[in-house]
């Protein structure tokens, strides 16, 4: 007969408490720390000069009680308007937490400018990413740190054109498909969100 | 008393040993193997034409006994300071090139030097595998990892007028970036996995 710990190993040291991770569709997923229900993303975006709540990357969340780290990523598609003066796409996203910018996290994306505003060809996935630490003697949202996290907070991305009409951006966006204009339900991509919390 | 499983509950079926992920913003991080401090990137670096660190992508990391392949990925955004930002990069361990981790990015040529428009996220990882029988940096191969190996990922422009600034928003709130918006931190993950 062998070791009693060799029947009941200790539990893998793993440093991951939960992962919830899903696409806009309004699914809703349980993890652990409960039940969440997603964003239901049915079309694209544009942009204007004023910071807008971007579709699909709210989430209320509420880690497990002992977690030092939440981890939030918002992946989503963004591209060239195709309007005229659309250009490279230029746009500005921010991170929220509980209606606090989290400054760090800002990003300014874009494609390059073609050298003609007519063509808006730029087009890739983007992300958004920041890990939260709760490890924190006192709470400075602004730089993504908090003592402590118990109850729910939302987490959302906020974003805006550089300017209009000039190198204005749309997100969650395909303005092809086979190899013309896309139509119907490809005229859009569901961004996707991945909340890791660690111990 | 409890039941017996309440004490020696039945071992997780992962085989992640530990995740280290944090933002750049000179935090510690504890895992099993020990204390990590993640560097603190407060502003952007401009590309040269030699080969410099990433702020942000330094670790110097020692695995736990048991793993069979540490993970390193750092993701993080590069910015245009000069038309297309044509830019090289690679992951080092302990000041050796992982030949295969490689990787030139860049946006369209504007056909004008002047536009400076394009920035994007990216990413440079690499597994290593410690079962190889023999070191072989080059490779990214370990036969033993037992004490720290400092990796990060050291990056380079083309040339000075294809410019590149990695951590870098050119471009912020509708104007030329100033002040905390002109850098955005990175994030650093390692995955011990058995």
């Amino acid at each position: 007969m062998g070791n009693l710990t060799d029947l009941f190993p200790a539990p893998a040291s793993n440093s991951v408490l939960e992962t919830l991770m899903g696409v806009a569709d309004g699914r809703s997923v349980t993890v652990p720390s409960g039940t969440y229900t997603f964003g239901n993303v049915t079309a694209s975006q544009g942009l204007s000069t004023s910071y807008a709540d971007v579709t699909g990357s709210s989430i209320t969340y509420t880690p497990p009680t002992e977690a030092n780290y939440v981890s939030y990523k918002f992946s989503y598609k963004s591209d060239s308007r195709d309007i005229n003066y659309g250009s490279s796409g230029i746009h500005h996203i921010a991170l929220y937490l509980d209606g606090t910018r989290v400054a760090k996290a800002n990003k300014s994306v874009a494609g390059n400018y073609s050298g003609s505003h007519s063509n808006n060809h730029a087009s890739f996935t983007q992300y958004i990413e920041f890990v939260f630490d709760l490890t924190a003697s006192s709470d400075d949202i602004a730089n993504g740190k908090l003592a402590s996290w118990t109850t729910p907070k939302e987490i959302k991305i906020m974003a805006r054109d550089y300017s209009s009409p000039y190198y204005r951006a749309t997100i969650h966006t395909n303005i092809w498909r086979d190899s013309t204009g896309a139509s119907g339900e490809f005229t859009y991509y569901q961004p996707i969100i991945k909340i890791t919390a660690f111990k | 008393m409890g039941n017996i499983t309440d004490f020696f509950p039945a071992a997780s079926s992962s085989n992640i040993l530990e995740v280290i992920k944090g933002s750049a913003d000179g935090r510690s991080i504890t895992v099993g193997s020990g204390t990590y401090t993640l560097e603190n990137v407060t502003t952007h670096l401009n590309g040269t034409d030699s080969y410099q660190k990433i702020p942000g992508s330094l670790i110097a990391y020692t695995p736990p006994a048991d793993a069979r392949s540490v993970l390193y990925r750092f993701d993080f955004k590069w910015h245009s300071i000069g038309s297309s930002a044509i830019s090289h990069y690679y992951v080092d361990v302990d000041g050796t090139r992982i030949t295969n981790s490689n990787k030139t990015f860049a946006e369209n040529y504007s056909g004008n030097h002047g536009h400076h428009h394009g920035g994007r996220n990216d990413s440079l990882y690499w597994v290593f595998d410690l079962t190889a029988s023999s070191d072989n940096a080059v490779n990214g191969e370990f036969a033993n990892w037992s004490s720290n190996k400092t990796i990060q990922t050291k990056f380079r422009e083309y040339g000075g007028v294809y410019g590149v600034a990695t951590n870098y928003n050119r471009y912020y709130d509708g104007g030329g970036s100033t002040g905390s918006n002109t850098y955005t931190i990175p994030s650093l993950t390692i995955i011990a996995l058995k």
